[in-house]
């Protein structure tokens, strides 16, 4: 079956044509994880990218990501769990202080869209959380934001945190927010530093090859 | 030219005018929780801050809410959640010195919107005339450049709807939010009108209208067209025809916008955060001639513990932005609590300095 038109729908957002599409190429016989990782992750990839080029903006990649969304409820349903395509987990939040959760939320939906496991621990979270949330789930990526200038040194606690409990090691820290910038992830010892939510997946996907 | 010779309010209209004065105007606006810090350091807690570094402008805002019942719901030593006149829930730092988090929204579909639009009809209750009488005698006994406060357009919607379901529905549902802004411009004009006809006369309009974060404008310039230019025309248009100019304030990145900013008939712009990318002389380059712009000094470089840095910013922009009028000095968003006030003190020395005629 041809899957090019739910890529198009995938990328243009049209979450009811994706969902339809996608019950087709079920009853055609392609299997589900192949729906996800021959059409639904590069239509996204297209999405980040579109987005990147500011041909796409925020509304276009909710849109997008909310019909991605849609075909995976109908898909994630039907695989083994070891069938489910991942590129990875990331566990990810606002840092201690910042209360503000859009830009993590796009940056969260983006990395589900691109076929990343996303554990998302809210805003205000601590290095005590990170850290446990490290234990747990296992993560290849802790990324996290700050919006304000005044925050942005929760992020240095956290990075020394998990050095501290002997899982930095484990992970690679990749930071992002208004205020950040690539001298400022260096100077704290993070791995990755992302300007927006499009760059953030590129990075993410760089950080674990 | 000296200050004793030039009052607050024709140094502001210069400005406006793109005409010089003796400086650049001056004014800021400061987090909460930096005024506390500088209170501690000796700045007096007698007057406000716009009273204690004397900065040209004052404003007046009236309520443009859906006034649904205002209380605190939980308060700790660390946060504040309180239900909001929009009917939203938010939770804040006890000092509200951050962006807060929005917990509930009040308006999740037309039928909502519609309880919320039966709330908005412009009213002489809406205005705290005490404060105003009080507030506005002084100004203008002052000389000062005295300014009409509100929001509007997509930054007022966010307060009826969460962002991210927002976006999309300018997509999906733009006749929605075409009814929406348009609800709230009427509120705008309505309230000056209601304002005006009790004998206040205002210098300028200044509007609060969020359209971009740090890598954009939060939409296309295609969506701002169609949904939001005509609006923020018919407000502009309102505004010149009452004889004042209209300043518009805007977080994150709204480069690509401008030209319909200005052909909308915006006369200032007002914040040009650096940190998105906002370059207050390639601003002024570009389009000086037929815009005038407030703010554009990065606030990072305020705290740098090296006084250079902050010399360094505003030496390089400062002289460039005044050149022919068309400029007043603002920090590029708010002054975060990481600036000292002698860091502060020393910013409008320099600001002084580099901004003379």
């Amino acid at each position: 079956m041809d899957l090019q038109p739910l890529h198009e729908h995938t990328v243009n957002g049209n979450a009811s044509a994706v969902t339809e599409l996608t019950r087709q190429a079920l009853n055609a016989g392609v299997p589900p994880g192949e729906i996800i990782s021959t059409c639904l992750i590069p239509a996204m990839a297209e999405v980040g990218a579109l987005y990147e080029a500011d041909e796409f903006y925020v509304p276009e990649l909710i849109l997008a990501a909310r019909a991605m969304q849609a075909a995976l409820a109908i898909l994630k349903p039907l695989l083994a769990e070891n069938e489910l395509p991942s590129a990875g987990r990331v566990v990810i939040a606002t840092v201690k202080g910042d209360l503000h959760d859009i830009g993590k939320n796009l940056v969260a939906t983006m990395l589900q869209g691109a076929g990343f496991d996303v554990i998302d621990l809210g805003v205000d979270v601590g290095p005590d959380k990170f850290v446990a949330a490290v234990k747990t789930h296992h993560p290849q990526i802790v990324a996290m934001s700050s919006l304000l200038t005044t925050t942005m040194p929760a992020m240095k606690s956290i990075v020394a945190a998990l050095e501290e409990a002997g899982v930095r090691s484990q992970v690679k820290v990749l930071v992002g927010g208004a205020p950040v910038t690539q001298p400022y992830a260096d100077s704290i010892g993070a791995d990755g530093y992302a300007f927006d939510a499009g760059a953030g997946v590129r990075k993410a996907h760089e950080l674990i090859r | 030219m000296s200050d004793a010779l030039i009052t607050s309010r024709e140094r502001m209209r210069l400005a406006l005018r793109h005409q010089e004065a003796d400086r650049i105007p001056i004014h800021d606006d400061i987090w909460t929780a930096t005024i506390k810090r500088w209170q501690a350091q000796g700045m007096s807690d007698a007057v406000s801050y716009e009273d204690y570094f004397g900065f040209d402008m004052r404003f007046f805002r009236p309520d443009i809410s859906p006034r649904y019942p205002e209380r605190v719901i939980e308060r700790t030593t660390e946060y504040v959640i309180e239900a909001t006149p929009y009917g939203s829930v938010r939770r804040n730092h006890i000092d509200h010195s951050t962006t807060p988090e929005l917990i509930e929204y009040p308006v999740k579909s037309p039928a909502d919107w519609q309880e919320a639009k039966r709330r908005l009809e412009p009213s002489y209750t809406r205005m705290n005339w005490l404060t105003l009488k009080s507030g506005y005698d002084r100004a203008r006994a002052e000389n000062r450049f005295v300014a009409y406060r509100s929001a509007m357009s997509y930054d007022q919607c966010q307060n009826y709807i969460r962002t991210d379901e927002l976006l999309p529905l300018l997509i999906t549902d733009p006749d929605w939010v075409r009814d929406i802004v348009e609800t709230i411009a009427d509120m705008v004009i309505g309230m000056y009108q209601v304002i005006v006809k009790e004998g206040y006369e205002f210098d300028a309009a200044f509007l609060s209208g969020d359209l971009g974060y740090r890598k954009a404008p939060f939409f296309s310039p295609r969506t701002y067209q169609q949904i939001f230019k005509p609006v923020d025309r018919r407000i502009f248009d309102f505004f010149h025809a009452q004889g004042i100019p209209v300043i518009m304030h805007s977080c994150g990145n709204v480069r690509p916008l401008i030209p319909d900013l200005i052909d909308a008939g915006l006369d200032c712009l007002q914040a040009l955060e650096v940190k998105a990318g906002m370059d207050l002389v390639e601003l002024k380059r570009e389009y000086g001639r037929d815009l005038a712009f407030m703010g554009g000094i990065d606030v990072r470089a305020m705290s740098d513990p090296d006084p250079q840095v902050i010399e360094r910013e505003i030496a390089t922009k400062i002289p460039a932005a005044r050149a022919g009028g068309g400029y007043i000095y603002h920090s590029d968003h708010s002054v975060p609590n990481d600036v000292s006030l002698a860091q502060y003190r020393r910013v409008l020395e320099l600001v002084k300095k580099y901004g003379e005629f």
